[in-house]
């Protein structure tokens, strides 16, 4: 039985290795995302017009990154993002709380610009979003949330951009898990909770052991069957 | 005189034994892992997050609501709970965009479903839905779940019906071990294998814990593989046959598909009744074809049901305005350059970027999840790629070399099973495409025959020498559980972070 279970023992430890060490990798989670689909170019941000803002956002935890989905179809562009107060209505009111820049190409694609300063939690914000050279069409969708509303300076659109804002700290896979356990016992039976999330993950690792006893089981049943 | 007191002789009574009847080796502990994993997927995945479900849960809904099958004039095709409870999570909004519409993560859209969902109909939905074509016997399963949820959450009989999903998952596995017993002989490694095989490969893992009739159909074409060779092996009991064709029959009543299953199915029966001797088989014969009905009358039923409510019953085409009719060459020409590079006299008809075989066959087959918008890492696909090509080489290297009738009777059933349903897939897909509707094959509707892929590697692995065993079976066990490891890592990252 013990020599039946050494190689699966083996081949585990190699697997939880590689686990960890990809579990281990530090990375952005989005912090905040709109929801809207990046179906087809809903506005344009030009250079010399007013910027395209949209809010008011409310994010439950800082954001150091905002991700939108465009493209400048003309040839690469600039974008600037910035972060202002908002107003109830949506309108960016204040001073700017934070911003950033990214290059836009001619490939639809999502683009983030990295912000100077992290914006901090339960504020409503407005992200207000500039070209710096020829004019970008941002992708979006018919509106998801009400409340949330674009407005090209004082002008409302009737349609909501695709927007993400990524978390301001870096967590690994492994310190991102209560994250996942609250995000995914969403939506599910009345009764279900995070705990639920967690109990699976440990049932996984269960699986691991058992696998190795059904192994261990069958090649010794094999021996058995083998001897003359 | 007295007799002298007779001396009683208790005799102790024999204790009454049954035979103990264990399960086999590693058997249960297997089906436990599938059985983890597979309630894992079915409550990870978000809600509606797999091809179709959107559908196939409004099938199931009206069929249990309203007693009827969908297609019902004037109403919408999912029903005002199913619909509000989509849009509360973002469920088709974010279908095919999960990167910037990821399923809601507000606590408070969740709470406000709830508080309204006593207050939705249940019984608005059954309007035309692209899943009515399908016949009912999988929604009629999967309606336990929805009527054993006892709640007026969509979102709560969802759930409760992917956990009746999750446990055809663990049926297949146990067809697996069955089928590789089957084919192999009882050689535990082998059956390990193949079990594990059919039951942790990701992407009927996340198919197999979906709403989806795939769900129940590929489970029944690894049981009715496993009793076709029954069949073949035992020459024909009559009880096998009669098993086969329910089988066979009930692949039928869940999806059009597995009218693919009919051919291997005569196959297994007429191999088997040959293998009779001479004098049986006229009597046998006579004996086996009232086991035919048992494949064909509720065949005939459900089509006769789907005739009188206006359906076709399978699925079919309305060419479009640019259709073209059959063409022999074409069509060959196409399967060609699905698996290999065109040839210079062909003309292009490629339906895929790449080669359809890696496209659709391994990166589909292998996992590519959500509605086909969260694939795993490159590499996956090309290791995949590699192993699949290798098994295949052995496996036609194994079967150059058997001699024994009866294994080329085996392999003649497998091979019948596996041509039927890739061939019924593509002569379907070029159907659709010279009717201008498009390519339609995914990488899942390959999993039908998962069991056959299964076999081969048991055989594999029974076949290394003993010394060199325990590492093989760990080595596939460790490989299945790395993928799933690395898929529900992209599923995660895909949804929830």
């Amino acid at each position: 039985m013990r020599r039946a279970w050494a190689p699966y023992a083996v081949l585990v430890l190699v697997l939880a290795v590689a686990l960890t060490v990809f579990g281990l990798r530090q990375a952005p989670i989005r912090a905040y995302a709109l929801g809207v689909p990046n179906q087809a170019p809903i506005v344009s941000a030009n250079r010399s017009g007013p910027p395209v803002c949209e809010g008011p956002i409310d994010l439950g935890q800082r954001a150091g990154a905002v991700r939108i989905w465009a493209v400048s179809p003309r040839r690469t562009s600039r974008l600037r993002v910035i972060v202002r107060r908002a107003s109830p209505g949506g309108l960016p009111v204040g001073p700017i709380l934070a911003s950033g820049t990214t290059a836009v190409t001619a490939l639809p694609d999502p683009y983030t610009a990295q912000l100077n300063h992290p914006i901090a939690a339960n504020v409503p914000v407005s992200i207000c979003v500039a070209s710096l050279a020829t004019p970008i069409k941002l992708f979006g969708a018919q509106p998801v949330r009400p409340a949330v509303i674009i407005h090209v300076g004082r002008r409302s659109v009737g349609a909501e951009f695709s927007l993400v804002l990524l978390s301001a700290a870096r967590p690994s896979l492994f310190g991102a898990l209560g994250t996942v356990a609250e995000r995914a016992s969403l939506f599910h039976w009345s009764w279900m909770g995070p705990w639920a999330v967690w109990l699976l993950a440990l049932s996984l690792i269960g699986a691991v052991v058992a696998g190795g006893i059904a192994v261990a089981q069958a090649l010794t049943a094999d021996d058995r069957d083998e001897l003359p | 005189m007295l007799s002298e007191p007779r001396r009683l002789v208790v005799v102790p009574r024999p204790k009454l034994r049954l035979p103990r009847s264990r399960p086999p080796s590693g058997l249960p502990w297997i089906l436990g892992v599938v059985l983890c994993f597979a309630v894992t997927w079915a409550l990870l995945i978000p809600p509606w997050q797999s091809p179709d479900e959107i559908q196939h849960f409004a099938y199931a809904q009206t069929l249990v609501e309203d007693h009827a099958l969908p297609g019902l004039a004037g109403r919408s095709a999912t029903a005002s709970s199913q619909a509000a409870a989509d849009g509360a999570v973002g469920a088709t909004r974010g279908a095919f965009a999960p990167a910037p519409a990821p399923p809601s993560w507000i606590p408070a859209d969740a709470a406000a479903y709830d508080a309204a969902a006593p207050h939705m109909l249940r019984t608005d939905g059954g309007g035309p839905n692209p899943a009515q074509p399908n016949p009912p016997l999988f929604y009629a399963y999967s309606d336990i779940g929805y009527l054993l949820s006892g709640s007026a959450s969509a979102f709560s009989q969802l759930d409760t019906m992917r956990l009746f999903s999750a446990l055809l998952v663990v049926v297949n596995a146990l067809g697996g071990w069955l089928l590789a017993g089957e084919a192999l002989g009882r050689r535990r490694p082998a059956q390990l294998t193949a079990a594990a095989v059919c039951g942790l490969l990701p992407m009927e893992t996340f198919i197999g814990a979906s709403v989806n009739p795939d769900s129940l159909m590929v489970t029944l074409w690894t049981l009715a593989l496993w009793m076709g060779t029954r069949v073949i092996n035992r020459r024909a009991p009559v009880r096998d046959v009669i098993a086969l064709c329910a089988l066979t029959a009930a692949a039928i009543l869940t999806k059009g598909t597995s009218y693919a299953l009919v051919p291997p199915t005569v196959l297994a029966v007429a191999i088997g009744w040959w293998r009779r001797p001479r004098v049986e088989r006229r009597q046998a014969l006579l004996a086996l074809l009232p086991a035919g009905l048992v494949l064909v009358v509720p065949v005939i039923g459900w089509l006769s049901v789907a005739h009188a409510n206006g359906q076709a019953g399978v699925n079919s085409f309305v060419g479009g305005i640019h259709a073209t009719s059959f063409n022999v060459r074409q069509f060959l020409s196409y399967v060609w350059q699905y698996y290999l590079p065109r040839l210079p006299w062909m003309y292009p008809f490629r339906v895929t970027g790449g080669l359809g075989v890696y496209d659709t066959w391994i990166r589909e087959g292998i996992g590519d999840f959500g509605w086909l918008v969260v694939p795993l890492p490159k590499w996956v696909y090309m290791a995949s790629a590699a192993v699949v090509g290798g098994l295949a080489v052995g496996a036609v290297a194994v079967v150059a070399r058997i001699r024994n009738r009866l294994r080329l009777a085996l392999v003649a059933f497998y091979g019948l099973a596996v041509i039927s349903l890739f061939g019924g897939l593509h002569l379907y897909e070029y159907r659709s495409v010279i009717g201008g509707n498009g390519a339609l094959l995914q990488g899942r509707y390959a999993l039908p025959v998962v069991g056959v892929l299964a076999t081969i590697i048991g055989l594999f692995v029974v076949r290394t020498p003993p010394r060199l065993r325990a590492a093989a079976l760990g080595l596939v066990v460790v490989c299945l559980l790395g993928l799933q490891a690395i898929s529900l890592s992209a599923l995660i990252g895909a949804y929830y972070l």
